[in-house]
Order: structure tokens, then C-alpha cells, then sequence
């Protein structure tokens, strides 16, 4: 698929959006890009001095971030890798009054271009051809994921390769996420950067036009194999021509809230066969409340520490990782129905247009998804493949066909039958849900306010874990918001069967 | 959209001399095939080959299925679905199938069993088709309800072929006084299909949407939408202004004989001057002129608990039929589920756990 360009003019300049999302605003994308590429550039400049820098761009398609590494005369030769042809275009032609000409390849252009070579490539493609320690400073600037696939330029295979490419001590500088929106997906890549080899250090600006469109806080990494020390920072020389970054605010920028800092923990890294990136991107936690919130700060500028991360063997947006959770609550029998961590794992949102609410609405339709399954031709199709379940399973499912088959009252669901009922709830749920068009739906088949309640019509009937693992039908009492639920629906489901049987 | 792949469907329909032929639509089929789609009683956009472009840059696969008779385009359906990670998905006739008249069973038949390879192919449990019939067919044999409608069920037609003084007469009195009062007030409406009027429109769109509490979609999708519509003249960005002041906007498709309100939205300011009123009615004489018959409010309920109530209540001012189809229908791939389930059962077992040996019965 490719990427959705569009150009919005105002009286005194452009946003470019690429896929609907804001990449710059020339009221302040200096902000952004300055804070990007400028404390790299000093930083090598200190650490390689009299030494012409070779500088790579990876993304940057723009020529924004390139028109500001070109600022600095120590610069020998960039070299900018973009896989998008289109934005390299509108480089060389609208946004050339922005990026002062920056990837024009003439000489008319006000910066002096011919030190630029544009590569029309994948970044990972081309970065894996390159030779080790060739470059001084590399620059990531790339969109943020609206895919699983975009998270391949952030994860652990692809930072071990910037830490390859760049010579011994040079500089990275990584475009990042919202720390303030999506601090799991932040601190993610903080973590992934400690994976790879590279030593980060985050930082968080505020971008009113990236406030405006309620992005949050923007965060970026600098990084480095050698750690970068805040003796370095302290030290650093910065051009004078600067429209946003000056030293003392970037020294703030190494400032986060504890209330997002203590989310650095405990994540998963962001690998090509598990891009956890994007799980944690689409299902953030909660924002605290102001007032709620500590104003104790954390400064990164002196904190020393290494990474925490954690190797997960498998996507959390996967359907077997989130059946896995749904049974995990079904046998403990409780649920802390304010985790909404827990919340994100039994119905995790999966696509960039939905939000977690949307999942919660869509438990309203569990049971009408589930009622419309026909269990004996299910069961059937599955008791006919019984040599590749576990004997456990298949002897279970084949008990429960048997008393649909005979109308025999199920007052006791075995722990299979019930896991069963469980998974078939989350692989319903979850092709439903994978639809982007879904939540906006323009009606259902019952839609009427409440009218979806998980408590409407049918039966009242649940079911409750038993010492011996199975599950006994009881009547009765209300249930919270997700306390259960595929028990409730499974239960509802299959007495109503029962019902229909023996009527 | 996959590439032109003839499927191996063909068959004689009883008693008839026409052979029924399901394959891929090529895009040489693409005039025949919108014309075919909005000649169509049950006429839907979603099922024009420019939605379905639309829907690919939005991420979604397209399936485009045509049904010919002796080689004339005689029907078929695009179908839709969005590829991700979690291994169970939905394939979406939104809007379709269109079934040749005569054939109806046969060709269901065929497609779908030509939908269940590609559901093997794709990893899909079920298709959930959304014809615009009003009733349901005797064919549609192993279909059941669906739990959403991407397309309202219930919606309100206003007949846009009497002159437009007899449109105004069959309105609701309110509705013809409101009409005249954004008169009165000023109020001023422009069409467009200038891609730099979009931020305009998302900004009064997005302003509704977070006042009256519904889900919006993001600004990317009208984005794809507005750049994929606009250039084929399938939608038009409408204003109601005042002094230069945008009190109202919204957005029209048009598809054969038909345009409809598909999304829209209000400032708060001016709410005196109705301009919601004279909007709508701009765009009625705007699509009565573009040769439509009908204007699709888009949705409507009368009761009160519905979730349209509240929009059907403006709505309902402007006359008009209620129109209700038999809504979204699913047909389970119960081989497919049952595949599904296996492979999740079976990984989720402990280790140690094992399956049945070769000879086990």
C-alpha cells in the first residue's frame, strides 16, 4: 500500500500529512527538527573533532532534518536513504522555500546540495548493504507505525545495525513517540535501543502543532555505543543560527515526569517477530489525572542505568497470546475489573482508528456473534480433525456434542468445553474487531441504547470455576463490566441451546 | 486487488441456455461493471470500483468478483478485507452481492464456494454480505444476522423527482419554515471538490463528533477518501456559511441515481440561522440537477432509543420515505473456524501435552 500524501495550506505555510498523520507544520516543525539532528551534530563535533562527519538520514524524505545537518560546516557528505519517491519529490519542489533546496540536486540550490546523495530505498535494505563504521552520526526520522511492518525501523535487529554502521563512538538521534500518550510505546524503544547495544538518552519536547492534533509530547532518543554523559551535553557548542534549541532547553528536554518514567520497566522490546512497538503504541495505559499525578521529575541527563527489557516469544496482538490471556482469567475465576492493562491484553485494540473503548462497545455484540454459531456443525468439523487436539480435549468437546445432541442439561461445563466456548468468543471477537470499518458501523442488528446489555433477554444464567476445574451453571446475579464475560456469554449460549432443545 | 485470475465456476442454469461464469473483474471491466452497479435496484457506492480504491489505500484487500452471462457482465461483488496479524479474518460485501436476475441461486452458489478457497486462502472465518434488498431471498440459505451494519437498515429517501416546490411542499412544515429562515438569516451554501476545503469540513466534522459523542473517523480517512473520490466527481464537500463564517458542512457521494449524506456536521454558531436546513436543501437541488432521483439521509429511526434518534428528529423535517434492507448477514466457513480453533487449542495445551499418534482412533 502505498502512503497517503496530502499537503494542507495556510495563510503562512504548509502541514504535510502522510497517511492522515501530521509529519510537519512549518509554524514549528523547526522545534522538531532541530531537536532531532542538532545535539547529534554537536555532540560528533565534540567527539570527532577536525574530522570531516559523514552523516546518514534514514527517512527524512522532506530534506528538513537534511537542511539542518547541512547547517553545520563540519559536515563532509549525507547521505539520505527514503523508500518513498513521492516525498522526495515534493522535497525538490514544494517544500523547497522550507528545506532551503536541501535535496535539489543542482547547484542553484541556497545549501550547498552536492554534498547530499538521496538513495530512493528501503532504509533496512540499504542499511544492511553498508560496511561496519561508516558513518558518523545517523539520523532516524521516519513516520510513526500505523502498521505492524512500519515497526521494523525501530526494533532491536534494526538499531544493532545503526550501532554497526556507525563508527566507534559516533552519534545516533531517533524520532520516537509520544512519551506523554503512549509511554509504554516510548519506553519500549528506550529499552529496544539498550537491546541493540546502544546506550539511550531520552528526550520530551513539546510541539504545539503536534499538541494541537492532541499527539501529546513528542520524545526522541539520542544514543550512542560509547554512553553519552551529561558532561558531553553540558559542553555542547550550538550553531547560532537556531530558530528553537537552545542549551539550556535542550538540557530540560532529559526531564520526565515519574508519572511516565516509571512506565520504563518491565516492557517487552520491539523485534521483527514480535513488534510489541505497535501492541503498545495502539494500547497505551490510562493518562493519570493532573491533579493525581506526582510532580516529582526523573533527569535522564545524569541518570546512568541499563536496559530492563524483555524478550517475549510471541506478538501480543496474536490471536493465541490473547486467548491465552482469556483463559488465564477464566481459571483464576477473579478480575481487577480497573486494570486496564489487563483490559488491553483480553481485547487489545489493533488497529490506529480505534481507540480501547471502541473494544469495550464491541463486548456488547459477544453475545449475538456467539449465538449465531451453530455448535453441532462446529463441533462436527471439529471432532472430525480429533487426532490433532490433546486426548483431553477431544474426549471433553466429544462429551459436549454428545449432550447437545441429546439435549442433556448442562449444568457443568468441563475446564476444555469451557476454554472451548472461551476461545471461539475471542476468534469471533477478534475477526471482528481486525475490521478498521467496524466501529463505525452505522447501526446494528439491535441498536438501541443498553439494548446490547450483557444482562438483556435470554437467560441470567453464568457460570462459576469449580474446585475439580470444571464449571457450574448457577442463576442470578449481575456482573460488572468485563467480570467473567465469556463465561457469562458461553453460559447464556449453550442454556439457551439447551432451551431451544427441550422446547 | 489481486491479479486477473480466472476461477474455475461455470456452470448452465437449469432450463436455461446462458452460462454462468464467476472470475476476477479485470479493470477493463471497470466501466461495465459500475454501470451494472448503478443501474442496480439495490445500488450501493461501496460497491463502485472507486470506493474500492478508496478502501485499498485505507489498507483493506479488494476481491472484485463478476458474474457473466455468455460473457456479458450480468453481476458479481467486491469484496473487502483488512489483512492483519491475529490470523482470523472477515471478508465484507458491503453493499452487495449484485446476483444476475434469474441466476440468483446458482450464482450464490458458486461464489460462494469460490469465497471459501479464498477464505482458505486468506485465513477468513465468514463473509458478511450487505445487499440493499428489502427482503430477504429464499436462496439465502445458511446466513445468519449479523451483529453490525456498516450500512444503516433503516434510512430515509427523499424523492427528488417532482420540482423542487413540490420537494419543499412534502416536507414537514418545520422543515420548509427552517429552510426558509437559513434564507432569511443569510445563510449561503458552496460545493466543492477542492481537496484544501478538506480541513475546513474535518474541523466542523470533528467538533460534532466529540459534541454529540459519536466515534469519528480519523482525518487520514477523508484524506484517502476526498483524494480517491473527488477526481472520479463521486463526492463533494458542501458548506453553509455566514459572513464568511462556516456554520455547517457535509459531505455527498453520488452513484447512479442516488446521492447520499454521508457525513456532516454543525458549529455552534448561528444556531438560530438553521443553516443545517438550507445545507441540505442546497444539496438536494444540487443532486436533483446532477440528475439524481434520490437524496439518502443515511440513517434514521424512529424510535426514540435508537442511537439515531436524535439526527433522525432533524431528518424527519425534510419528508421523505423510510427505506429498511434486511441488514448485514454472516455465513460461517464452519472448516475454517473449526481450523482456526484447532490451532489455537492445540498451542495453547502445556507443554507435554500430546496430540493423538498416527494410528489412534
Amino acid at each position: 500500500m502505498s502512503a497517503s500524501l496530502f499537503v494542507e495550506r495556510h495563510d503562512n505555510g504548509i502541514a504535510f500529512y502522510i497517511n492522515g498523520n501530521l509529519q510537519f507544520d512549518t509554524a514549528d516543525e523547526a522545534l522538531y527538527h532541530e531537536y532531532l539532528t542538532v545535539p547529534a551534530l554537536a555532540i560528533a563535533i565534540q567527539r570527532f573533532p577536525n574530522t570531516p562527519l559523514r552523516v546518514l538520514i534514514c527517512g527524512g524524505g522532506d530534506g528538513l532534518a537534511a537542511r539542518d545537518v547541512l547547517r553545520f560546516p563540519q559536515v563532509r557528505d549525507v547521505t539520505l536513504v527514503d523508500y518513498d519517491p513521492e516525498v522526495v519529490a515534493l522535497a525538490r519542489t514544494e517544500f523547497v522555500p522550507y528545506n532551503q533546496g536541501s535535496l535539489l540536486p543542482t547547484p542553484d540550490a541556497d545549501l550547498g546540495s552536492e554534498q547530499v546523495t538521496v538513495h530512493i530505498q528501503e532504509a533496512c535494505e540499504f542499511v544492511q548493504q553498508l560496511p561496519d563504521h561508516c558513518f558518523h552520526v545517523v539520523i532516524g526520522d521516519f513516520t510513526c507505525p500505523t502498521q505492524p511492518d512500519h515497526t521494523t525501523v525501530h526494533s532491536q535487529e534494526w538499531f544493532a545495525q545503526i550501532a554497526r554502521i556507525l563508527v566507534p563512538s559516533g552519534i545516533a538521534a531517533f524520532n520516537g513517540v509520544s512519551p506523554e500518550k503512549t509511554p509504554t510505546a516510548f519506553w519500549c524503544l528506550y529499552q529496544t535501543l539498550f537491546a541493540a547495544g546502544l546506550s539511550p538518552k531520552p528526550m520530551r519536547v513539546s510541539i504545539p502543532s503536534f499538541r494541537r492534533l492532541e499527539y501529546g509530547d513528542w520524545g526522541f532518543f539520542l544514543a550512542a555505543t560509547e554512553p553519552i554523559t551529561a558532561t558531553e551535553l553540558v559542553d555542547l557548542h550550538l550553531p547560532h543560527s537556531l530558530q528553537a534549541l537552545t542549551l539550556s532547553k535542550l538540557l530540560e528536554t532529559f526531564q520526565f515526569p515519574m508519572a511516565t518514567a516509571h512506565y520504563r520497566h518491565g516492557l517487552n522490546i520491539n523485534t521483527l517477530a514480535c513488534p510489541h512497538l505497535f501492541y503498545y503504541l495502539l494500547n497505551p495505559p490510562p493518562l493519570r489525572d493532573c491533579a493525581e499525578a506526582s510532580s516529582e521529575m526523573v533527569n535522564f541527563l545524569t541518570l546512568e542505568e541499563t536496559g530492563t527489557g524483555q524478550q517475549s516469544p510471541i506478538d501480543a496482538l496474536r490471536i493465541e497470546a490473547i486467548a491465552q490471556h482469556w483463559l488465564m482469567q477464566l481459571n483464576q475465576g477473579t478480575l481487577d475489573l480497573d486494570d486496564s492493562q489487563l483490559a488491553a491484553a483480553l481485547l487489545p485494540v489493533r488497529h490506529t482508528h480505534h481507540v480501547p473503548a471502541m473494544s469495550r462497545e464491541w463486548l456488547e455484540h459477544g453475545k449475538s456473534l456467539i449465538a449465531a454459531i451453530d455448535p453441532q456443525q462446529l463441533l462436527a468439523q471439529i471432532l472430525a480433525r480429533s487426532q490433532e487436539l490433546p486426548p483431553k480435549v477431544s474426549q471433553e468437546l466429544k462429551a459436549l456434542a454428545e449432550s447437545l445432541r441429546t439435549g442433556q442439561p448442562l449444568t457443568r461445563l468441563s475446564t476444555h468445553a469451557a476454554e472451548f466456548v472461551a476461545v471461539l468468543t475471542v476468534a469471533l471477537m477478534i475477526a471482528n474487531l481486525a475490521t478498521p470499518d467496524v466501529v463505525y458501523a452505522k447501526g446494528t442488528s439491535s441498536s438501541f441504547h443498553g439494548g446490547g446489555s450483557f444482562h438483556g433477554g435470554g437467560s441470567s444464567g453464568y457460570y462459576t470455576p469449580g474446585d475439580d476445574g470444571s464449571y457450574a451453571y448457577s442463576d442470578g446475579s449481575p456482573f460488572g463490566w468485563l467480570g467473567f464475560w465469556m463465561m457469562v456469554v458461553g453460559g447464556i449460549w449453550l442454556h439457551n441451546l439447551y432451551r431451544n432443545d427441550e422446547s | 486487488m489481486m491479479n486477473p485470475n480466472p476461477l474455475a465456476h461455470s456452470a448452465h442454469a437449469v432450463g436455461a441456455a446462458s452460462v454462468l461464469c464467476l472470475r476476477w473483474l479485470t479493470p477493463q471491466d471497470r466501466p461495465a461493471w459500475d454501470v451494472l452497479t448503478q443501474r442496480s435496484e439495490a445500488s450501493c457506492f461501496m460497491q463502485s470500483w472507486a470506493w474500492a480504491d478508496f478502501k485499498e489505500k485505507e489498507g483493506y484487500r479488494t476481491f472484485r468478483y463478476g458474474f457473466f452471462l455468455d460473457e456479458r457482465l450480468a453481476g458479481g461483488c467486491i469484496v473487502y478485507c483488512y489483512l492483519h496479524n491475529a490470523q482470523v479474518h472477515l471478508l465484507n460485501a458491503v453493499g452487495g452481492p449484485y446476483l444476475p436476475q434469474g441466476y440468483e441461486a446458482e450464482a450464490l452458489s458458486q461464489w460462494l464456494s469460490a469465497l471459501r478457497v479464498l477464505a482458505q486462502q486468506v485465513g477468513a472465518i465468514a463473509v458478511r454480505i450487505e445487499p440493499l434488498w428489502s427482503t430477504t431471498p429464499p436462496y439465502l440459505e445458511g446466513f445468519v444476522r449479523a451483529p453490525v451494519d456498516t450500512l444503516p437498515v433503516e434510512t430515509l429517501w427523499i424523492d427528488l423527482r417532482p420540482d423542487p416546490v413540490a420537494i419543499l411542499k412534502a416536507m414537514k412544515p418545520k422543515g420548509r419554515y427552517n429552510v426558509r429562515v437559513s434564507q432569511r438569516h443569510g445563510v449561503e451554501t458552496r460545493f466543492t471538490s477542492e481537496l484544501s476545503d478538506l480541513p475546513v469540513f474535518y474541523d466542523v466534522f470533528w467538533a460534532t463528533a466529540q459534541r454529540q459523542q459519536f466515534w469519528a473517523e480519523p482525518y487520514g480517512f477523508f484524506i484517502n477518501l476526498c483524494q480517491t473520490l473527488m477526481p472520479e466527481g463521486m463526492a463533494e464537500i458542501g458548506f453553509a456559511q455566514r459572513n464568511g463564517q462556516v456554520l455547517a458542512a457535509i459531505l455527498v457521494v453520488y452513484w447512479g441515481k442516488q446521492a447520499t449524506y454521508l457525513y456532516g456536521g454543525r458549529t455552534e454558531h448561528c444556531p438560530s440561522a438553521m443553516a443545517s436546513y438550507g445545507l441540505h436543501w442546497a444539496a438536494m437541488q444540487r443532486a436533483k440537477a446532477k440528475g439524481c432521483h434520490s437524496y439518502d439521509f443515511y440513517g434514521f429511526s424512529t424510535h426514540p432509543n435508537h442511537s439515531y434518534a436524535r439526527f433522525s428528529r432533524f431528518k424527519q423535517q425534510f419528508g421523505g420515505q423510510v427505506v429498511t434492507t434486511l441488514g448485514a448477514q454472516d455465513y460461517y466457513f464452519y472448516d475454517r473456524l473449526a481450523d482456526t480453533l484447532i490451532g489455537i487449542l492445540t498451542q495453547l495445551q502445556p507443554k507435554g501435552a500430546t496430540t493423538h499418534g498416527p494410528n489412534c482412533n
